[in-house]
């Protein structure tokens, strides 16, 4: 008897092929990158009970680990967000020690550098972005190996004052993999030094796109602004891709300044995608070109503009960096692009040729001088969250002109991104326990419509987009009208949405995300405490 | 023979369901749901969030809502009244008669219409800045498509 052997192997190939397929998907169960991938949508879209209305209101606190007091140099608290992968919670620490914790328990599975090894601190501390290890981790494979790459300043090299560079490590063992040269360059400690160089990685949190890493580089608070960049770095070696240049403004050889990538960078398809700070700060004449306060997609090979968007002029520029950075969103309307600048607005543009779609509130873009509109140093600057045609952000509001920029700081905006204007607007909430101060809330992160943010009070808020829970109630859609007057004016009712959980924790979570990985809530605070929640 | 060719086909088919199945329930819908809500529904039926503005606008006469910024009052050494406030004229009604206590200084915060003074009238949109001298009728109508704000400086000169 002669056995056909083709059709099992057949049905062996398909088995193992859709096996594969079917366990990369559910290891996307992890948030492997700060805003959960490389398209920065800060969404987990797998369900889990994180997703599931009926289970959230018993999130509960499972674990607390509260990480070394800092050394000489450090600073207590955490402004990065933990990444999670294999059940390993990786996240860097103000006192500038990086930690890979068991996600079960919260122990300590190895840190980087070793125990009484240097701290990754830099000497010129000016703001929490220059507190040890701001930037969050990333989670790759590096020729095989699982790894972590982190951004963080390190007085071993360059001037020995905390140039930055990246680090990749085993994601197992937090043995070495490469160090990168240096990448934002700190060559003294002069307050308003325009011949040293103050550059800082601070928050912009490194991201793996194919074969290179990629980072933006800022300044230190602004003392005084620095030329913005783009690195990118090889994957494999952490050698720096000469291939790929970005720079802010004028050329990268030249000494204008300003344009500082603060935020992280994003990447899909064949192009990665930054947002920039100000160029203004003092200087007497526009920097030419001026990529400054623009949201812009980049070659992802040579770094060349493929298009820039910049609302805000420089005439107009009175510091309103773009400090949130960019989200591709796939939406049934194609491809967005979408950011919120500091001054309150949010732009979102088609991303194929960078056309704006929308700005909310409503506005004739680009500004311009006496259109009534005011573009400072204020606080709009966390990410948004993406969720199939939903965008949630901070957001300064109908109110934003009327009222002044602050009102919005506590309050969190869903926009309907293909709607029409007149449905731009989905739902409004200020969230609870947010105190309403300049820095009032995190980063908000999604899954499958339920909403998880932190705020300056130590909360953890779960919200629930009203199509999967019935709202609260309805309020107006300008937060200056009451809801008696709200039709009479001509605005709309809005849902507020459920409040599903809110956790006090303890310390600030204003810089931070909760990653949302395997049915459970990591997430970090200023008061030095990393946090486990699951319902 | 027959038996031979249908149960690796058989097993490829449960393969697949199995596999399919097993990613639709790890992975969430990405797109569906996530289109314009329903309506709100019509007032009588609708609950209302406890929510109210910290400052909060005050109908003063149908079309027109007011509320106080800033006020001094007047001492005897300084005799001056100055208020800031903020009006808000509803989109679709016409001209709104604005009560001004002194001369004003105005300037449009979010929308656009028309500025009546006495009889001459001017177009204003955000950004726009006019003055009012002290007793001059002001109206104002705001567009249809939306209401519009304004900040007016307010100084009443004994």
């Amino acid at each position: 008897m002669t056995l056909n052997y083709r059709p099992h192997l057949i049905t062996l190939g398909i088995g193992i092929f859709l096996l594969s397929f079917c366990f990369t998907g559910c290891r996307e169960q992890e948030w492997h990158s700060f805003h959960y991938d490389s398209k920065r949508t800060s969404s987990q879209p797998n369900k889990t009970a994180l997703s599931d209305p009926a289970k959230v209101p018993g999130l509960a606190v499972r674990w607390t680990w509260t990480a070394p007091a800092p050394g000489p140099g450090g600073n207590a608290g955490f402004r990065a967000s933990p990444v999670v992968n294999d059940n390993i919670v990786y996240i860097g620490n103000g006192n500038g020690f990086f930690y890979a914790l068991n996600g079960d328990t919260g122990a300590v599975l190895w840190q980087y550098p070793p125990v009484g090894s240097p701290a990754l601190v830099t000497q010129f501390q000016c703001n929490p972005s220059s507190y040890g290890i701001a930037s969050s981790a990333t989670l790759t494979h590096i020729k095989g190996t699982d790894a972590v790459i982190f951004a963080a300043p390190d007085q071993s090299i360059g001037m020995h004052l905390g140039d930055s560079r990246l680090f990749a490590l085993n994601a197992k063992t937090g043995a070495e993999i490469w160090k990168s040269p240096v990448i934002a360059r700190l060559t003294g400690l002069t307050s308003g030094s325009k011949t040293e160089f103050h550059e800082n990685i601070g928050y912009s949190s490194p991201i793996v796109f194919e074969d290179k890493v990629y980072v933006g580089v800022a300044d230190q608070c602004d003392n005084p602004i620095q030329k913005g960049r783009v690195v990118a770095v090889s994957l494999d070696t952490g050698a720096i891709d000469a291939s790929f240049t970005y720079c802010s403004t004028g050329t990268c050889a030249d000494t204008t300044r300003g344009g500082g990538v603060w935020a992280p960078v994003a990447a899909a398809g064949d192009s990665v995608y930054i947002t920039t700070g100000n160029t203004k700060s003092g200087a007497p004449t526009e920097p030419s070109p001026n990529n400054g306060l623009s949201m812009i997609r980049l070659n992802r090979n040579t770094g060349a503009i493929i298009w820039k968007f910049q609302p805000v002029p420089w005439v107009l520029d009175k510091d309103p960096d773009w400090s949130a950075g960019a989200t591709v969103m796939s939406t049934s309307c194609g491809s967005v692009v979408i950011s919120t600048m500091k001054d309150g607005w949010t732009h979102a543009l088609d991303e194929g040729p960078g056309t704006r779609r929308w700005s909310f509130p409503p506005a004739t873009i680009p500004f311009t001088p006496g259109d009534g509109t005011s573009h400072g140093d204020t606080r709009y600057m966390r990410g948004g969250a993406a969720w199939g045609d939903v965008y949630v952000a901070m957001n300064g509001g109908l109110n934003l002109t009327i009222s002044g920029v602050t009102g919005g700081y506590k309050r969190l905006h869903a926009f309907n991104v293909c709607a029409a204007e007149a449905d731009r607007l989905r739902w409004l909430i200020d969230v609870p326990n947010a105190s309403g101060a300049t820095y009032s809330l995190g980063h908000p992160t999604i899954t499958n419509g339920i909403v998880y943010v932190g705020t300056d009070t130590g909360h953890l808020v779960a919200i629930a987009d009203p199509s999967l829970v019935p709202p609260s109630g309805f309020r107006c859609s300008n937060p200056d009208v009451s809801n008696a007057l709200c039709i009479i004016m001509g605005y709309k009712f809005v849902p507020e949405p459920a409040v599903l959980a809110n956790i006090a924790l303890s310390g600030r979570m204003v810089y931070n995300e909760p990653a949302l990985a395997n049915g459970r809530v990591y997430v970090a605070t200023e008061g030095n405490n990393v946090y486990m929640l699951s319902p | 023979m027959r038996i031979a060719k249908t149960k690796p086909a058989c097993v490829t088919l449960f393969a697949v369901v199995l596999a399919v199945a097993f990613q639709a329930a790890c992975r969430g819908s990405r797109v569906g749901g996530t289109g314009p809500l329903p309506s709100p529904p019509p007032p009588e039926q609708m609950k209302l969030s406890n929510y109210e503005p910290q400052k909060g606008f005050t109908q003063v006469s149908p079309g027109l809502a007011t509320r106080t910024v800033f006020v001094v009052e007047p001492t005897a050494k300084d005799p001056y009244h100055v208020e800031v406030q903020d009006l808000m004229v509803a989109p679709g009604r016409e001209a709104v008669s604005i009560p001004l206590q002194g001369a004003a200084t105005f300037e449009v915060r979010s929308g656009s219409g028309t500025a009546t003074i006495g009889t001459k009238s001017q177009e204003i949109a955000t950004g726009s800045t006019f003055s009012v001298s002290e007793g001059d009728p002001l109206k104002i109508a705001a567009k249809a498509d939306g209401p519009i704000s304004l900040r007016a400086y307010v100084v009443k000169v004994p």
